[in-house]
């Protein structure tokens, strides 16, 4: 439904405005955050500078001095373990699911699963974890991380294994194959774009959880959102440090999700809901 | 190449029983269709064949192999779908080469053999790219040579003209049967045209109900169909039926006495067949030949070129006659026209069962 | 075992470990007087966790702001997605950029949100109060008025762009002909929208809107960077306050008895949920 014909100009203007207005308010938080980043320590905390001359020194200090680049590799280390893992078990369920219609029973338990608050797991496994000597240690936050990730990236895979057409594992298997060689050499490969938006979905919400590495992690293991909550504690903040590590927690996210956004609401759906 | 037979075959899903008993023999080098209307299980019977569906009941054979419990990749089989299933993440070289891979034959003989088929099939320029590069025609060409390649003992069609436009579907038509002849194949094919079926098949089964009604040449299907069902279903426009009794030696239908050869006792209920090509203008047919002369009321014509279908009206039935342009003067709206049907074209069924009675089925 | 029951048994034998196995003992630590300080001297409460909760004021404190941060922030996103899903839908040009960019928030780190909202929108040095003042106007938008709404708001920037997805979506899925049909009608723009566009919108925004409500549930990282609960209890949401139980106070057991109300209320939303899904 296009119903940009028989618009008037001033409509069409209106609508322009708003929506620029909208982009505006989107982007404002992330050129202040930038701003800041290369301010001056000198007038960082003054809210109406907007001339100065630029430094890189935060730059310098976060990427060089500080144990930023430590907490970005355990992020990495922690979301792509995670998605690998949860790839391994989740594609062949969600193949199951679709391909036989496994019953409903399983699928609610997958969403359920999804929707868990964190608030119920967190308390075990931190218990657990601490039994097994496992606190402040990146294998703890995985494991917690795996109780999201994996039925997201499960329900996630449905609805493109639904769209694979029936015939393409038939013929498949009339070529040679087993039926299980079928859904490896066969199917994995020809939902490929899906595979990868549930990946790089699945990494970004390992990534970006805090609530799970505030508890789990200490000082080693931080991962880089708990790193940069410290930037802000009741002691002091350093605004300009703190800019710079949001910024590398967020640009390279906005990046890569810019690719999925078109498969998204299709994995949010989980093959139940057709847009 | 090999023949099929398939020795009472049957297939439930879940408590609905989808085939009740199929036994069918396809001889080697023969191209057979099945043909019968949707939900009939061709399809079904098909996916059997090719080991897709595990067979409730009966046997099935390739060949001297009896292949009821085999893999697909253990029969030897090619098989083309409606949707033509082509891999979409592979280039059409390696599409067609995947199952000669899964194989395990040398590269080099792959990329012959690919090389080899769609030059038959006048693809070659197109073995770079993608299937959503490709156009349904092309595609359908691509899902053709991917089962040439194998050299399978047995080719397997579902539906594989049904997504191409009118034009392309009688050329590929031409094309399937040469192809079928140049590599000496057997083929069996399912489609729920009966026009491609009467074209292409050396013989025709016809499917209704999870059973077979008929098997036969298209002209004995055509010209003897061995049921009410066969009757109606093969034939466009349709066949005309009225319902009628038996006594003394004439059927009895509420359009007027109809005379037919060796009738069944009398009292027995009939149902009596005619093709819309098969009514005559009074003078034109000799009495002896004649089995009833009728009149019919006028109520439209529609022109389809040099011929014409004209709808007329006895009692309370229509029914549907074809006559050469040249005649349809003679079809005036409203008026009522005297037509003679002949003996030797009229087919005469038992109502109840729906079975051939007369003339016989051969 | 059949192909069907292997495909899902790595599945299932993982979410049993990390899922099934954690729950069970959740449900045991919620009957027990489970204390991180006393681990030596656990004992066993009945329902009497979850009836002390009933009775408990911060509790229930925390489950009202909760409820009333899950009702605005949502409702809020759903107005704003939908009206921007309906303009970006008439935007001439720059449609894809329009929407790329104003999809952005939803993928970013709350704790990067929060922050970034704590220092724009702080008294002293955020830029926004401070052009607020030079206008006219002066507001403390972490004061214990205006904190949970506060947040709400930066809830609505960063999950706004969540509904817009989906009604985007939504809207490009709609058949044309029934506009088309309302044009004929003569049917004025308002009365499409409602008569229209909305019921056939319908299910989508049901299961954006429960998609939303649960994920509201787990608000925690903008309190956590800002308010801590603060100021008093004005912004005590529900896993800020199992958090604060848990591993301040050390009162597991209690935690635990919330978070299984937390999670009845997310399974009543789920069952709702699924069946709007399957009902499409
Ligand atoms: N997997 C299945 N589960 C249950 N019923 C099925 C299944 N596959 C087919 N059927 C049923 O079996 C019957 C025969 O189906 P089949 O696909 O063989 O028909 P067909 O003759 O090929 O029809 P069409 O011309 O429409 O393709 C139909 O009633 C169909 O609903
Ligand atoms: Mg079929």
């Amino acid at each position: 439904m296009t119903n940009t014909v028989g618009q008037s100009r001033l409509a069409s203007l209106v609508v322009a405005l708003v929506v620029a207005l909208a982009i505006v308010v989107v982007l404002f938080p992330f050129l202040w955050i930038f701003l800041a980043s290369i301010k001056p320590a000198s007038v960082v905390a003054l809210p109406d500078v907007w001339t100065f001359s630029p430094t890189a020194r935060n730059w310098n200090d976060v990427l060089l001095g500080s144990d930023v680049p430590k907490n970005i590799l355990n992020s990495l280390i922690v979301s792509v373990v995670t998605v690998s893992v949860a790839l391994f078990t989740g594609a062949p369920a969600a193949y199951s699911f679709s391909r036989y219609k496994t019953g409903a029973g399983f699928r609610f338990t997958i969403l359920a699963a999804e929707m868990m608050p964190p608030a119920i797991l967190i308390l075990p496994l931190f218990l657990i974890l601490y039994q097994l000597g496992l606190i402040d240690s990146l294998m703890g936050v995985i494991l917690a991380h795996l109780t999201f990730v994996v039925p997201v990236i499960t329900w996630f895979l449905i609805g493109f294994f639904d769209d694979v057409p029936r015939e393409l594992e038939d013929q498949a298997m009339i070529d040679g194959y087993t039926r299980f060689q079928a859904f490896y050499k066969v199917i994995l490969p020809a939902i490929r774009p899906g595979i990868a938006a549930a990946a790089v979905f699945g990494f970004v919400l390992s990534w970006n959880d805090m609530f799970y590495a505030l508890i789990l992690t200490g000082g080693e293991s931080k991962t880089l959102p708990v790193a940069i909550a410290g930037f802000w504690t009741f002691r002091g903040i350093d605004m300009g440090k703190m800019a710079v590590a949001i910024l590398i927690a967020v640009v390279p996210i906005l990046i890569v999700s810019f690719f999925i956004q078109k498969h998204l609401v299709r994995g949010l759906g989980g093959g139940a809901v057709k847009f | 190449m090999a023949g099929v037979r398939l020795k009472d075959l049957s297939k439930s899903f879940g408590a609905v029983e989808v085939l009740k008993g199929i036994d069918l023999t396809v001889e080697p080098h023969e191209f057979a269709v099945l043909l019968g209307p949707s939900g009939c299980g061709k399809s079904t019977t098909l996916r059997m064949l090719a080991g897709l569906e595990p067979a409730t009941a009966g046997e099935i054979w390739i060949g001297e192999r009896n292949v009821t419990n085999l893999e697909p990749r253990e029969r030897d089989i090619a098989m083309v779908f409606q949707n033509y299933a082509l891999y979409p993440h592979m280039t059409i070289a390696q599409n067609m080469g995947f199952g000669l891979k899964a194989r395990k034959l040398p590269a080099a003989e792959i990329a012959e053999r690919v090389k080899t088929a769609a030059e038959m099939l006048g693809i070659t320029d197109l073995l770079g790219r993608r299937p959503r590069e490709l156009s349904g025609g092309q595609q359908q060409r691509v899902a053709i040579g991917r089962a040439i390649v194998r050299e399978p003992s047995l080719f397997l069609f579902d539906e594989p003209l049904s997504n191409l436009d009118a034009k392309l579907r009688v050329e590929m038509r031409t094309e399937l049967l040469q192809l079928h002849r140049s590599l000496d194949a057997t083929t069996v094919y399912v489609t729920h045209d009966q026009e491609e079926a009467m074209t292409m098949a050396d013989r025709i089964v016809v499917m209704n109900k999870g059973r077979i009604e008929q098997i036969g040449s298209p002209s004995e299907i055509y010209f003897r169909p061995a049921s009410l069902m066969v009757a109606g279903f093969i034939g466009s426009p349709a066949m005309n039926f009225v319902d009628g009794t038996v006594s003394d030696g004439k059927v009895g239908t509420p359009i007027g006495a109809i005379s037919a050869p060796s009738l069944p006792g009398d009292g027995t209920k009939v149902t009596i067949g005619f093709r819309p090509d098969d009514f005559y203008f009074p003078d034109d047919l000799p009495e002896e030949e004649t089995a009833a002369t009728l009149s019919f009321s006028v109520r439209f014509v529609e022109l389809l070129g040099a011929r014409g279908i004209v709808t007329m009206r006895a009692g309370d039935t229509d029914f549907k006659a074809i006559f050469e342009e040249r005649f349809l003067h003679r079809f005036e709206e409203g008026a009522t026209v005297p037509l003679s049907l002949a003996r030797d074209r009229l087919h005469l069924f038992l109502k109840e069962t729906g079975e051939r009675v007369a003339p016989d089925a051969a | 075992m059949s192909l069907r029951y292997r495909l899902i048994l790595p599945l299932t034998l993982l979410l049993a470990a990390v899922m099934a196995y954690p729950l069970v003992f959740s449900a045991w630590i919620s009957l027990h007087d489970y204390r991180l300080t006393r681990l030596y001297d656990v004992r066993f409460r009945g329902l009497d966790n979850y009836l002390y909760i009933f009775g408990d004021a911060p509790f229930l404190k925390a489950m009202t702001n909760t409820l009333m941060f899950v009702a605005g922030a949502v409702s809020l996103e759903l107005v704003l997605g939908l009206g921007l899903a309906l303009l970006l839908q008439r935007l001439v040009r720059f449609q894809n950029f329009a929407r790329a960019v104003l999809l952005a928030p939803m993928f970013i780190t709350p704790i990067a949100v929060g922050l970034m909202f704590r220092f724009m929108l702080s008294s002293e040095l955020g830029v926004i109060p401070h052009y607020l003042r030079l206008m006219g106007l002066g507001v403390d938008w972490f004061s214990a008025d205006l904190a949970l709404f506060s947040l709400m708001l930066i809830d609505a920037w960063q999950w706004t762009p969540f509904m817009l997805l989906m009604f985007l979506a939504g809207l490009e899925a709609l058949p044309r002909s029934p506009f088309e049909a309302a044009k004929v009608d003569g049917a004025s723009p308002w009365m499409t929208f409602w008569h229209v566009t909305l019921p056939m919108l319908r299910p989508v925004i049901l299961v954006a809107l429960i998609i939303r409500a649960l994920d509201a549930f787990k608000v925690f990282e903008y309190v956590y960077a800002i308010t801590r609960g603060g100021p008093g209890d004005a912004t005590e949401v529900i896993l800020f306050h199992i958090y604060k139980t848990g591993f301040r106070f050390f009162r597991m057991g209690e935690a635990a008895a919330m978070a299984f109300i937390l999670i009845a209320i997310t399974l009543v939303l789920v069952v709702i949920l699924y069946s709007a899904m399957q009902r499409k």
